[in-house]
């Protein structure tokens, strides 16, 4: 009798642990920390994702239907664009930057190179209304899904009732881009006690440890934070990164610290897309004008196989965000 | 005993028929001393100077008596358009007998809103008050065209804001106002343009120094008539 007391205390109490450790968002393994966004606040909803999937993929979000986030965020590049340097928008227009990869964005507390939004939810308002990208507006969105039976449909089984605001769009959209969670690199499973690295790999880890990982933090690979990791500006861009948004002198040049996983899919790299292979990255630290690490050749290739550890294939072919059927 | 005293405290009100106060804030803008009629057909007109836009976001609006607050609207941001004239009519419901001497608000999206997450009604984006470019409402649109304006079809534009240290552009508005059903605050846009060289400064668009100084000008416009 007693014993079975405690039974159900214990089976209570366990059951209190789980809803406390699994919120309802997203899952992810012991070595990430508790994500920037609250969960709690805004719990996922499977309806919403899916809307948020379908909008995510619809060029009905631009000006001429031509363009959707995926065009410059394909689920194969890990959400990049591959091969521009700069991103390609409405009308063949060319953007002034390369188009980051979507991936942890529920752990990211600023978005694009310089931080200019700070919300997963309102970022989106940024490529819809740009006349280089999508050339639109929220307000035309709306309109254009409200003339739209099926959105009518998806909107309210994801909001219970039919209509269409700017707030719902943006909802549905952040939800979905919150489930883009890559976890599994081998990286992961080394982490975790499954895998284990080459010798090769074994020394890039420890070289990146030293050269790169106050930036490029673990397991994330990035702070979060802005850094200036030595490139010269480029005039015919004149891109000063942060200072553009904060307009203080001392954030010239500064930009976000990307995360380095998925590298292989992601190329070009950097703001402007200046770099095609992971060996000009390497070169570049090695002899920039400013504080050149002094790495050389061998343990540069040491540091790109360990890099490539950092490759989450089964994040990049995932069915469950891949385009809607 | 306890209800007895309850009673006391309503007799007031039911003795003058009511549970609630109620005070209208009308907002009255004004351009070379009168009503101000916006200019729809674009475009400086013989050498007047024309307002075409007049939009700002209050938010945590305060009734005062002496500096305490008596009265203070939670979570609440509204939306005021000169081209809506219903946006220019705040209605409020007060406690039977207030006491106050002062208001006191918000020019703006309060810093707390505006970093949080999308929001629906007078904060839903579609009302051309977020800036797409980066984060941050616009607290405070003012367009339109004056004959001293050196810019492209002599227009000014004055989209006023962002949230974060140290551009900060919201401003709180303190105005002294005795208790009636309603009163009237006049946002004389006159006071803007005199202390405005639009041939120097006539273009903001994003948070800075000159915003800041918009910003405070901006605040002046407003006083009980
Ligand atoms: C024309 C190409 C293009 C389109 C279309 C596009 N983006 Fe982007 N996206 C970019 C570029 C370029 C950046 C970087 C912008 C910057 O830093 O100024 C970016 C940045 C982002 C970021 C920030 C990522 C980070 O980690 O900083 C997110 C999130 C994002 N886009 C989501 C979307 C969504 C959602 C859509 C569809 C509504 C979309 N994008 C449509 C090119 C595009
Ligand atoms: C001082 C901080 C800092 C250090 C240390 C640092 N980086 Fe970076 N790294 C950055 C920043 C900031 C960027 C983005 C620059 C840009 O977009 O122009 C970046 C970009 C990159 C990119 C391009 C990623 C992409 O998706 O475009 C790679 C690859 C990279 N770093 C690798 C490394 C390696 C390897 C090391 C160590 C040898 C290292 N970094 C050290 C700050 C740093």
């Amino acid at each position: 009798m007693r014993q079975g007391v405690i039974l159900l205390v214990v089976v209570m109490m366990s059951g209190l642990a789980f809803t406390l450790s699994s919120p309802p968002g997203i899952a992810y393994p012991d070595h990430f920390p508790t994500t920037a966004y609250d969960f709690r606040a805004h719990p996922l909803d499977s309806a919403k994702v899916q809307l948020g999937r379908r909008l995510f993929y619809d060029e009905i979000l631009s000006a001429d239907g031509t363009i959707s986030c995926a065009s410059c965020h394909s689920p194969y590049n890990a959400f990049a664009h591959t091969d521009h340097d700069l991103s390609h928008g409405i009308n063949d227009q060319i953007g002034t930057r390369n188009a980051p990869a979507l991936f942890n964005l529920a752990w990211s507390t600023s978005f694009h190179h310089d931080g200019a939004h700070h919300s997963i939810e309102l970022q989106p308002l940024a490529p819809i209304s740009h006349p280089a990208e999508m050339g639109s507006s929220i307000g035309d969105i709306v309109r254009r899904l409200s003339e739209h039976a099926q959105y009518r449909q998806a909107f309210s089984e994801s909001f219970g009732d039919s209509l269409v605001t700017g707030e719902r769009v943006l909802k549905a959209l952040a939800q979905f881009q919150l489930t883009l969670v890559s976890a599994g690199a081998k990286y992961d499973r080394v982490q975790a006690g499954k895998d284990t690295f080459s010798v090769q790999e074994q020394k890039g880890y420890q070289l990146f440890q030293t050269y790169c990982n106050d930036c490029h933090f673990e397991p994330l690979f990035t702070t979060g934070g802005f850094a200036r990791n030595g490139l010269r500006v480029d005039t015919t861009l004149n891109d000063f990164g942060r200072m553009m948004i904060t307009a203080l002198p001392e954030d010239s040049l500064l930009f976000k610290i990307p995360s380095l996983r998925n590298l292989s899919y992601t190329h070009p790299y950097m703001h402007d897309g200046r770099f095609r292979k992971l060996r000009q990255v390497l070169k570049h630290y090695a002899s920039r004008d400013v504080r050149p690490m002094p790495i050389s050749a061998n343990e540069q290739s040491d540091i790109v196989a360990f890099l490539l550890t950092l490759d989450d294939r089964d994040f990049v072919f995932n069915r469950n965000h891949g385009f809607p059927h | 005993m306890y209800r007895g005293l309850l009673w006391l405290c309503f007799l007031p009100s039911l003795l003058f028929g009511q549970r609630t106060d109620s005070l209208r804030i009308d907002f009255r803008p004004l351009l070379n001393g009168v009503a101000l009629e916006l200019e729809e057909e674009g475009g400086a007109s013989a050498g007047a100077r024309e307002v075409e836009v007049l939009r700002f976001y209050l938010s945590e609006l305060q009734l005062l008596e002496g500096e305490e607050v008596v009265f203070a609207e939670e979570d609440h941001h509204h939306l005021i358009d000169a081209a809506q004239v219903a946006s220019l009519q705040l209605p409020l419901t007060l406690p039977p007998g207030l006491r106050y001497d002062g208001l006191r608000f918000t020019l703006g999206v309060d810093s707390l809103t505006a970093a949080s997450g999308v929001f629906g009604g007078d904060l839903d984006p579609t009302n051309g008050m977020y800036w797409t470019w980066r984060s941050g409402y616009i607290n405070f649109k003012l367009e339109g065209t004056s004959p001293d304006c050196p810019a492209r079809k002599q227009r000014f534009q004055f989209h006023v804001g962002g949230f974060q240290a140290p551009f900060n552009s919201e401003r709180r508005v303190t105005l002294a106002i005795k208790p009636a059903r309603s009163i009237s605050i006049i946002i004389d846009l006159d006071s803007f343009f005199a202390a405005t060289d639009l041939s120097q400064q006539y273009q903001v668009m994003s948070p800075g120094e000159l915003s800041m100084k918009v910003a405070d000008r901006l605040t002046r416009m407003f006083r009980v008539e």
